[in-house]
């Protein structure tokens, strides 16, 4: 297998994993209401368990790729994904789950389960590849830095704008109005 | 020296961490205003589209029927938004609007009112009958109307000035062609 395909595949598999982490710490309450929908025991606590071992394999994947360890949080995760869809389904319930954050909601179902020969195939890549190159802590910054780049580029700096507008408008009409309290 | 990578990237992981929880405040924030519905959203005006609402019939100049695209504003001596609007568009190029000052006592009242602004008198009418708000059927200020060679082909409310700023770029718009709301992406929230 060529080096950089694995390489590719990991960062992107470590990436996604990060990203959907970073969501999930930062709004708990969605993922926490789509294990309540699953009727799993403690979803507070699986929330974070889920969140930190998401983090965890997403680090695995650039720093122990070759790891036992790492193939079985992959296979574990992609399995969990699938296994939750599955019990939705079989249950006949629709749970829905913004699985990757606010906005990425939809119902959990065949999506998760057609991804699992993805999870498997990158498990496979990472425990196979010899992108030796590409492994180590650096490549987790490398990773990290680029998502939250990709993240301010497309999610907070339209966010950011719009807000700044809106500020600016409240500030012109202020000051039109004459109000006294500002220095 | 391996340490250190470890630190950076521990540090990467919380800094993409912060970046979520800012976008997470922002995206809080938009939800918050549209629960208190303080967007400055506008609202459409419906208008004639007969031609009876040309320039020349409804008292303004005859020569802005020949204007390819038009902005006509109309604001109000006591209205503060209307106000910031008009100090907004003193930056921008005043050949391409046309104001109409409602509710001045005498054109004396509204002149001051506009030079005090810094608006060129020659672009502006002072209704002070309102005559000209009630032929195009304008009860709200701030509110404009945009005619394309004196064809009108949207009128709205104007809650802010950043929700002029996008009618102010000319744009082609066929006659018989019903244009959305080109209001300001700034003004949506979606729930």
């Amino acid at each position: 297998m060529p080096p950089l395909l694995d390489a590719a595949v990991r960062f992107v598999a470590a990436a996604v994993l990060l990203y959907s982490a970073g969501q999930k710490l930062v709004a708990p309450k969605v993922m926490r209401q789509t294990l309540q929908g699953l009727r799993l025991p403690a979803p507070g606590v699986l929330n974070f368990v889920l969140i930190a071992v998401e983090l965890t394999t997403a680090i695995l994947l650039l720093t122990a790729p070759r790891s036992l360890v790492t193939t079985a949080m992959v296979v574990g995760l992609g399995s969990s994904f699938a296994g939750a869809a599955l019990l939705a389904m079989t249950r006949g319930e629709v749970v829905r789950c913004a699985c990757l954050g606010r906005g990425t909601e939809s119902n959990l179902g065949w999506m998760q389960i057609a991804l699992l020969p993805v999870w498997l195939s990158v498990a496979w890549v990472a425990r196979s590849g010899t992108s030796d190159d590409f492994v180590g802590a650096a490549w987790v910054a490398v990773v990290a830095v680029s998502l939250s780049l990709a993240v301010i580029a497309f999610q907070l700096r339209p966010l950011a704008l719009r807000n700044w507008s809106y500020l600016k408008m409240l500030e012109s009409q202020w000051d039109s109005s004459g109000s006294s309290s500002r220095p | 020296m391996g340490f250190l990578w470890v630190l950076v990237a521990a540090l990467s992981v919380i800094v993409l961490i912060c970046v979520f929880a800012l976008v997470d405040q922002y995206q809080s924030l938009e939800l918050i205003r549209a629960a208190l519905k303080l967007e400055d959203n506008p609202s459409p005006i419906p208008f004639a589209s007969d031609g009876s609402v040309k320039p020349s019939l409804v008292g303004l100049p005859a020569e802005l029927d020949q204007q390819s695209y038009l902005p006509v504003l109309f604001v109000s001596v006591s209205c503060s938004t209307c106000r910031s609007i008009v100090e907004g568009l003193r930056r921008r190029d005043f050949d391409l609007v046309w104001i109409v000052l409602q509710h001045a006592h005498s054109e004396d009242e509204g002149r001051l009112w506009l030079e005090g602004l810094g608006v060129p008198l020659a672009r502006t009418t002072v209704d002070v009958d309102g005559s000209v708000a009630q032929a195009i059927g304008i009860d709200t200020v701030p509110a404009v109307i945009i005619y394309g060679s004196g064809e009108p082909f949207l009128a709205q409310t104007l809650p802010s000035f950043r929700q002029l700023q996008p009618l102010l770029k000319p744009r082609e718009m066929a006659p018989d062609m019903t244009p959305p709301l080109p209001f300001a992406k700034e003004g949506t929230v979606r729930l």
